[in-house]
């Protein structure tokens, strides 16, 4: 989820018309070149002709594998909605013990990527496969982007309400959902459709429990096939239902008013009843992260395992991924930049327009980023194709929304009016802008190069299709020997993911931040 | 029409104890004002009636029915109290029409209950507002609903929380005065939470002053003001004037002469040091214009605090102390001018030393 | 502080991004004239990297040429090459299978390799023009789970596996060039209607599908399916490793003359831009030297193709389960046999 504008007031926001027009320039080329892969999956699925087009799509196969995808989806999005409103409701409204330690932990499986909590769990039990194991584990992993939102909207929506209800006549259930439901409901849905996002985009935990959805297919007929026609129909298939789902979270945002009032006190229960409620709310992380995290640790701990340790592999490994990881880092602030400034300051259709552009990256899958620009490399820039280049920019592609999310907000916090007093104080407008707002919103920048760097690391079906030869990545590295059922080799690398991605993102960004990630 | 009546009232929330023992019997169709300060429990006392709060010793009771003891809580959508609180707390997601037949039984469209909300629509002065979305309020109209919305289903008592504290001042006292008015005429038994004094003083038959969980003092607004149980009751339900000085034959010696006093709460010897407190307005500046004075002093004139209504005048006594008169606003003196001040009414006396 | 313009500090790094970003990993080399060493060349490998890269090493150590390697699934790597064209920083195509090597002769992309290199494996197992040379030989088996049925219970047929009793049984990988092969052969074989019908009754019939030959071995040895489609070297390396007692699944082998009876090679061709290169040459040239076969035939259990070197122990003679009817050349129509898996929904 976008970061919520910087309450600056209605003075911080100019019409666009105010806008310097280098920065409109600069943020719409910017906004131009996210659309690249979008727009060429489309250029070239087109080139498939309208025939072949109708002839993918009605395959009984195309058909399975939409069954499958949306089923997953739903499925997955519905479990997650009802487990993360449970799990927040009990860590807002009851008295816990510990209850931010809870949270934390309650997110913690959004700084494990899916992939890595199948393998942990295949680990355990090879044998797993299938929807129903699929449905399990990224239930677990998906189950925070619900937690986190609707536990924020419950600590914020007024008690009073409920109580109100309350003296009208209301029973505790629905009173609830008479008064407080309405002010948890956007942040639910929200949730939800991230939830569903999330799994529409998954590739590397179904391939590896077996479960074919049409990430699974787009690969196998680009992996499999000389004809890739099928390949970028799947493809604008997947992405179709992607940008529904966006437009649906986009909707969901559109927020009822709400009121100021008393915060809840959560409320006193006995420790039987807490006890009874922990499980519950452990269900995620210990499905999501702990049960993996032990394989995983029992793999990595096996003599054979330590003995076959090919360190110099492992090295390389994690000397690409760091390399691109920062490389799509400062490339993507970079080119976060203008956009963010822009719909920071300024208001209006285009600046609207520029900046969901910019995001498009939300709402594309990863393997769909990295088919499209295989597509693109080769048909457009073939001095480029399978260069560290195209990689980067596939990765600041899907990753420009998050600095874009960040650096926004860090700018609007900034109030205009500091500026204005900068130049009463004799500084041009380049000057203030320098040494004024560009320090204060440093740190977001910081944090959206912080946050694109993780997401870079963990980041897998788009660097299968666009690493250079001879560059491997940890997740790679972890995925080709994983779906080889060669878990002992694969440990390594899942433990360095783990080090180098999954605990700084919890280590440095905390929970809010971690949340605001994610979301 | 209930009274309401609570004993022994104790509630605790983790380890920390809010309420401490809270005595209050409040009669039927009253209107009664708590009033203490931030923190002292007096909205954990009502949301306890409301039965939003469980209660860990005592009883609540309204009408005779018991409806809170130490666990069992008859809960609040069966025990016919309203509740308005702090922030009107509107449902968004509702018209004003809605909000106010929330409560209501039957179905949103039926007869009945659009003839009770229009009632109670114009009851509040929002007589065409229904179909209008709590965010298009102001503030003031926002609690008239929460009020209407309260009083929708007639409630045996209703409970504000400190209702008007989001207002600004001006709106704050007309639609106190349309609160009094209007409620008057329903007759509920009302119970507001406060810490402002005037609103308390103003609205309530009755006021009980609560402090650290339990209630310090209880009686009518004159009562109340004009001889408080004790200095701290004193100092918190008004501006007082402090004096030390020593108890004679009912009188205090002190800087301002010896001041004609009743000792509250206690029974001082002759010779003991005491706390003598005046209201500012109690004190009178050049005695010699008003034909009965009680004592008088030399004094000089060290600020004036004009507000337009009346005039607060500082005046420091030969022994250097300071004390406040509040005056009407005509012919004030300089400052630097040297007068005599004398204090119109017995003033009170409670004990001096440790704690208020 | 000294005054910095944003704009032309943002510029500035930027622009530096561009140009580092932006040059090509791997730079084509261009020669000229002769065949010329530069010391290093571009190999698409369609082979596991477990199964290839000591042999990489070992020509890397013995020749002093750096091998750049991009692994991929051999159908992956063939669309890709088709897709660039002579665009390709590669100048070797190992593959996994005869079939690709032939769509992509067919394509034209690769040169004509040196007559000491074509000839040097028997006729059928190699290409007929001289644009491939197949390397190793490997036969499809059926890798059964033998706690779950007995070795005469496995069919001798494949075309057993679409009855039902085998619902939900067999372990396929379709998107593997080995697979794909066999289809194809099935096709020359059995005719396009037998084929079809197979292929539907396969689809119909509610495979595991896997990603690869060695998942669905150890999927057969963990017991997840009863019987999996693979290539035989997979089994042996794992008995090698594991010792032979200690495996679940077991081999059957299709009766001889059966559509699932047949030899595939794994091959190697030079692309058009390798054609002068030297380097990729000597490596091509590597593969079938004695060194490089025995290297197959101790790491890998394969069968070695060219004379003078003798097959893997405890392997069945390699003319005994060579399909006589069957041309690997005739496998180049990979792309109907694609079209035809993906009318069917296997890939």
């Amino acid at each position: 989820m976008a970061a919520e504008r910087g309450t600056t007031g209605r003075s911080a926001v100019r019409s666009l018309r105010s806008a310097p027009l280098w920065l409109i320039v600069t943020a719409a080329a910017v906004a131009a070149i996210a659309a690249i892969p979008l727009v060429y999956l489309a250029v070239r699925a087109s080139e498939a002709g309208l025939g072949t087009l109708v002839e993918t799509l009605g395959r009984a196969r195309v058909a399975q594998l939409t069954i499958n995808s949306l089923g997953l989806a739903l499925a997955v999005t519905a479990s997650s909605l009802l487990l993360g409103t449970a799990v927040a409701w009990v860590l807002t409204r009851l008295r816990v013990p510990f209850p931010r330690a809870w949270l934390l932990f309650s997110a913690l499986p959004l700084a494990v990527p899916s992939y890595l909590a199948s393998y942990g769990w295949l680990v355990v039990s090879p044998s797993m496969n299938g929807f129903f194991a699929a449905w399990l584990l990224m239930t677990a992993v998906c189950t925070p982007y619900v937690t986190l939102p609707v536990a924020a909207a419950l600590r914020a929506a007024p008690t009073d309400m409920e109580g109100v209800a309350r003296t009208l006549g209301y029973g505790p259930t629905r009173a609830f959902f008479v008064a407080t439901w309405p002010e948890v409901r956007p942040a639910a849905a929200a949730g939800a459709l991230l939830v569903c996002l999330y799994t529409l985009s998954d590739f590397g935990l179904v391939s590896m429990l077996r479960f074919q959805t049409l990430t699974w297919g787009i690969n196998a007929a680009y992996g499999a096939s000389f004809d890739r026609n099928q390949a970028a129909l799947l493809a604008l298939l997947l992405v179709a239902i992607a940008l529904v789902v966006v437009a649906g979270e986009r909707r969901s945002r559109k927020h009822i008013p709400t009121v100021s009032a008393r915060r809840a006190r959560p409320r006193q229960i006995s420790k039987l009843v807490l006890l009874g409620f922990l499980p519950l709310v452990a269900a995620s992380p210990i499905v999501g992260v702990a049960i993996p995290l032990g394989g995983l640790a029992a793999r990595l701990l096996q003599a054979e395992t330590i003995r076959e340790i090919d360190l110099a592999r492992l090295f390389a490994a994690i000397g690409s991924t760091l390399g691109v990881a920062a490389l799509a880092a400062i490339v993507a602030v970079i080119l976060a930049l203008p956009i963010a400034a822009l719909a920071a300051r300024y208001r209006g259709t285009l600046a609207t327009m520029i900046e969901s552009l910019g995001m498009v990256g939300h709402a594309l899958p990863g393997i769909v980023v990295g088919l499209s620009l295989v597509f693109f490399a080769l048909a457009v820039v073939p001095s480029l194709y399978q260069s560290v280049a195209v990689l980067v920019f596939g990765y600041v592609v899907l990753f420009l929304p998050k600095s874009i999310g960040t650096m926004r907000a860090g700018i609007s916090t900034v109030s205009p009016r500091l500026a204005t007093v900068a130049r009463t104080l004799g500084l041009t407008p380049w000057q203030a802008w320098w040494r004024v707002t560009a320090r204060l919103a440093l740190p977001s920048v910081g944090v959206g190069a912080m946050l694109v760097a993780i997401a870079t690391m963990k980041e897998l079906p788009a660097t299968l299709l666009l690493r250079p030869t001879g560059v491997t990545t940890l997740a790679t590295e972890l995925w080709s020997r994983t779906v080889i059922f060669e878990f002992g080799a694969a440990a390594p690398y899942a433990a360095a993911l783990v080090l180098l991605a999954a605990v700084p993102a919890v280590a440095l960004s905390g929970v809010r931040g971690l949340a605001r990630e994610t979301l | 029409m209930s009274g309401v009546s609570i004993s022994g009232l104790h509630i605790s929330q983790g380890n920390t104890e809010v309420l401490t023992g809270v005595d209050l019997e409040i009669e039927p169709a009253s209107f009664v004002a708590v009033l203490g300060p931030s923190g002292c429990g007096k909205t954990t006392l009502l949301l306890s009636i409301a039965g939003l709060l469980p209660v860990t010793a005592g009883t609540i009771s309204v009408g005779g029915r018991q409806l809170s003891a130490a666990g069992t809580t008859v809960p609040p959508e069966k025990r016919s109290v309203g509740w308005m609180p702090q922030e009107a707390s509107l449902f968004p997601h509702l018209s004003v029409a809605d909000n106010i037949g929330f409560g209501l039984p039957g179905r949103r469209k039926a007869a009945s209950r659009t003839a009770r909300v229009a009632e109670l629509m114009r009851l509040v002065g929002l007589d065409g507002y229904g179909d209008r979305a709590p965010s298009q309020l102001s503030g003031g109209q926002a609690q008239r609903v929460a009020l209407a919305r309260a009083l929708a289903p007639k409630p045996d008592v209703l409970l504000l929380d400190e209702p008007f504290a989001a207002l600004d001042t001006q709106l704050r006292g007309s639609l106190r005065q349309e609160v009094s008015e209007l409620l008057g005429a329903q007759r509920t038994t009302c119970i507001l939470v406060t810490h402002d004094q005037e609103e308390a003083l103003t609205l309530a038959d009755r006021v009980a002053v609560m402090r650290d969980g339990r209630i310090v003092h209880s009686g009518t607004p004159s009562e109340v003001y004009d001889r408080p149980s004790s200095r701290w009751a004193a100092s918190f339900v008004g501006d007082a004037v402090e004096l030390e000085g020593r108890w004679h034959a009912g009188r205090v010696r002190c800087a301002l002469g010896s001041v004609e006093a009743d000792a509250v709460g206690f029974d001082p010897a002759e010779g003991d040091v005491v706390v003598l407190v005046l209201r500012p307005e109690w004190i009178v500046l050049r005695p010699e214009w008003i034909a009965h004075a009680v004592e008088s002093a030399d004094a000089r004139v060290t600020g004036i605090s004009y507000a337009g209504h009346d005039a607060l005048v500082s005046c420091a006594l030969s022994d250097g102390s300071v004390i406040r008169a509040r005056i009407a606003p005509f012919e004030l003196p300089a400052l630097g001018d040297r007068l005599r001040l004398a204090v119109r009414r017995p003033g009170l006396a409670y004990p001096a030393g440790a704690g208020k | 502080m000294r005054f910095v313009r944003p704009s032309a500090l943002v510029l500035t790094l930027a622009g530096a991004l561009v140009l580092t970003g932006c040059t090509p990993a791997v730079e084509p080399d261009v020669s000229e004239t002769a065949p010329a060493s530069d010391g290093t060349f571009v190999l698409y490998s369609g082979r596991d990297e477990a199964l290839v890269q000591p042999l990489i090493d070992q020509f890397e150590a013995a020749s002093d040429i750096k091998v750049e390697v991009r692994y991929g699934n051999t159908a992956e790597l063939a669309a890709l090459l088709i897709e660039e064209g002579d665009a390709t920083p590669a100048q070797v195509y190992l593959s996994q299978d005869a079939g690709a090597l032939g769509a992509l002769s067919n394509a034209g992309l690769f040169s004509t390799l040196p007559s000491d290199i074509a000839d040097a494996v028997p006729a059928g197992l190699t290409s007929t023009d001289g644009s491939w040379v197949g390397i190793t030989g490997r036969a499809r088996v059926i890798a059964y789970d033998s706690t779950a049925l007995d070795s005469k219970d496995v069919p001798t047929s494949i075309d057993a596996f679409t009855e039902p009793e085998w619902n939900g049984r067999l372990g396929i990988a379709p998107t593997n060039a080995s697979f794909q092969s066999f289809i194809t052969a099935y096709r020359v074989l059995k005719g396009e209607a037998a084929a079809d019908a197979w292929v539907a009754g396969i689809a119909g019939n509610n495979p595991q599908i896997f990603d690869n030959n060695r998942a669905i071995l150890a999927a057969v040895n963990d017991g997840v399916v009863d019987a999996g489609l693979i290539n035989h070297y997979y089994w042996f390396a794992q008995a090698a490793e594991t010792g032979a007692a200690g495996m679940r699944a077991q081999l059957s082998y299709p009766a001889t003359g059966d559509a699932g009876s047949v030899v595939n090679v794994t091959g190697a061709g030079i692309l058009n831009n390798g054609a002068m290169d030297a380097d990729a040459l000597e490596f091509v040239r590597y593969l079938i030297s004695a060194d490089a076969q025995n290297y197959f035939v101790e790491q890998t259990f394969e069968y070695p193709l060219v004379a003078g070197v003798d097959a893997p122990e405890g392997l069945p003679e390699l003319e005994a389960l060579i399909n006589p009817d069957l041309d690997l050349a005739d496998l180049a129509t990979l792309a109907e046999t694609q079209a035809l898996l993906a009318q069917y929904g296997l890939i």
